[in-house]
């Protein structure tokens, strides 16, 4: 269907932070998250017509991003080649704080805890968006809150 | 304070954001809008079959650039990926903004291959690709005059990774106005083969003593796996080289009672570059400007990655600032929006260093001195401080140091260990320390976002 321009800017500007938020904590940088929710735009902008129903633009315009955003972290890795920033290593995420602690988790548990408790998205809308059964994404959200020592609700 | 308000805290700090993303779908769907307009032109039933193949054999034939850039099309995919996340560059090669340059050299079982290049008045983009058998690797390159000495007047890094199959992108910045891009120029490439490369990148690393060493050598290790020096001669088309619009502003400012004057904006294909000035009698130095651009299209251009040019001497003012070009928009109208400024009071730019007395002078708000100790002869000084996003300065200090006299020395190296919450502690070493002697500059401003932004018509 075919998104009226008013209203994908009216549905995007009620999102736009949680993208944001998305983006940094993914990317780790200002410009890259911004860079990222351009391009997420731009491209759901461009293939509006494959959205099925408005009600679920929130996760199918997430679910760009997450693309995006995978794009850009493999095209831009780099090695850190400043001697200003030496990184300390720790492997013990009990005595990490929570930011660093949430970067040192796999990707895929990263992700479930970007989704679900620092944008509000429900298990079912994180399940959708991820395209994997709802029980898994309950299964790594249990190994990431257990990992990370956090006492958050558990849907 | 335990993990569950560790987690609200960092949530709270993760609702600010940047005011960019106000304007963002605006810009990100004008640029949709265009990219349809240009395929229409080719799927309106209007023209028949017969006129598109009459119409492609005159482009290909009238316009060479076209057949290579058709001929080449797996070239084109790739130099538009390396370009997606810069607009400016994007817009480039869209525009059809670029020199091919088809260059290649073999050693060994490593390929270096120069695929083009983007020139304009300021700067030159340089692709090129490795292929190696090998995941990625270090790189290291050098630009050279056609003598074959370093060119001086240039910005460039030094260092970088590649990985094989993907088109890297090197750019070199003529900040000095009085050095023109050369019709022949050296580049000169080592690619390093270590074959454990990927695995270093993930190995856990010891842990650095945050204490600034003596050696000034710190860098990135070559001596893993060989090295292949490739060298290209690269020849900048004049007729890019010269390419620039620029447009006189003359106009003064006041913001918070600091004068500044508005010189003028050079707009590159591949950036824009904003000249300012102040006034003698300011109290405060200017740090930065936050500006955007927007034509009458409703296209909206934003800072540049590459940021700011700051003066050096007694002056420490932005003399420039960088933003993403306009240079391919239709528009005949442009303006400029001022949204904020970043400012440091001129009483408070220096301090100075009193071991004996245990104090620094006119430490910026928001730094705490955390450590101040005489060992050997040398003082080390550590300073915390929270890291900010929207600033963006981990330099909280200019690396130099003077004495009384006004004798520069140089902090170097200097050691930042920011933690996870953005708390960054930066360590100091003052060699051969002698009390009451030294005095440092600050570049720690407070940064205002104005309620209206000024607008500044530029054409």
């Amino acid at each position: 269907m075919k998104l009226p321009e008013e209203k994908f800017i009216e549905e995007f500007d009620l999102i736009k932070q949680q993208l944001y938020r998305f983006a940094y904590l993914y990317l780790k940088s200002e410009s890259s998250a911004l860079e990222a929710v351009d391009e997420a735009v731009f491209l759901a902008y461009k293939n509006i017509k494959k959205l099925k129903e408005p009600k679920y633009f929130k996760t199918w315009i997430t679910r760009i991003l997450i693309n995006v955003c995978k794009k850009e972290l493999r095209h831009n890795k780099k090695v850190s080649l400043s001697e200003e920033l030496p990184e300390q290593v720790h492997t013990d995420f009990d005595s990490l704080p929570l930011k660093d602690a949430i970067l040192k988790l796999p990707e895929e548990l990263q992700i479930i805890i970007n989704l679900r408790y620092f944008n509000d998205f429900t298990l079912v809308e994180t399940a959708d968006i991820l395209k994997l059964p709802q029980g898994t994404v309950a299964t790594r959200q249990r190994k990431a809150l257990s990992l990370l020592r956090l006492e958050l609700e558990v849907e | 304070m335990n993990r569950n308000d560790e987690f609200l805290e960092l949530k709270q700090e993760l609702d600010q954001t940047p005011a960019q993303l106000e304007y963002i779908a605006a810009k990100a769907i004008t640029r949709a809008k265009k990219q349809k307009r240009r395929s229409i032109l080719w799927k309106t039933p209007a023209i028949s079959f017969c006129s598109l193949v009459i119409l492609f054999v005159l482009l290909v034939n009238l316009f060479p650039k076209v057949a290579l850039a058709m001929s080449n099309v797996p070239f084109l995919k790739n130099l538009i990926q390396a370009v997606s996340f810069d607009p400016s560059l994007k817009a480039a090669v869209e525009n059809d903004y670029y020199q091919t340059v088809g260059d290649s050299q073999t050693q060994g079982d490593v390929t270096a291959t120069v695929e083009s290049m983007i020139v304009d008045a300021e700067y030159i983009s340089i692709f090129f690709s490795v292929d190696a058998p090998v995941k990625s690797g270090l790189f290291r390159y050098d630009i050279l005059d056609s003598e074959g000495n370093t060119m001086s007047g240039i910005s460039t890094q030094s260092t970088c990774m590649y990985n094989v199959g993907e088109l890297q992108k090197i750019q070199i910045d003529f900040v000095d106005r009085n050095v023109r891009i050369p019709d022949k120029l050296l580049f000169k490439l080592t690619v390093n083969q270590n074959p454990n490369f990927q695995e270093s990148l993930y190995a856990p690393r010891e842990t650095v003593s945050t204490e600034p060493a003596d050696d000034e050598s710190i860098g990135i290790d070559f001596t893993a796996g060989p090295n292949y020096d490739f060298t290209f001669t690269l020849n900048p088309d004049e007729v890019y080289a010269k390419t620039v619009n620029q447009y006189p502003i003359n106009q003064w400012l006041e913001i918070n009672n600091q004068r500044i004057y508005l010189d003028s904006i050079n707009i590159y294909p591949t950036s824009a570059k904003l000249f300012l000035d102040y006034d003698d009698n300011n109290s405060a130095v200017i740090q930065n400007l936050d500006v955007y651009y927007k034509d009458n299209d409703d296209n909206i251009y934003g800072l540049n990655k590459s940021g700011i040019c700051m003066s050096s001497g007694d002056a420490f003012d932005v003399s420039a600032i960088y933003s993403e070009s306009s240079y391919f928009s239709k528009s005949d109208h442009l303006s400029m929006y001022i949204y904020g400024i970043s400012m440091l009071d001129k009483v408070r730019l220096y301090s100075e260093i009193s071991y004996q007395d245990k104090v620094i002078t006119n430490i910026p708000e928001g730094i705490t001195l955390t450590r101040m100790e005489l060992k050997n002869s040398d003082l080390y000084i550590d300073f915390k401080f929270k890291y900010d996003i929207s600033s963006n300065i981990l330099q909280i200090f200019g690396l130099d140091y003077y004495d009384l006299d006004g004798k520069q020395y140089y902090f170097f190296p200097m050691c930042v260990s920011p933690d996870v919450e953005g708390n960054t502690t930066v360590h100091l070493k003052i060699p051969n320390y002698e009390d009451n002697k030294y005095r440092l500059r600050w570049n720690y401003p407070t940064t205002q976002v104005l309620d209206e932004p000024i607008e500044i018509k530029i054409k």
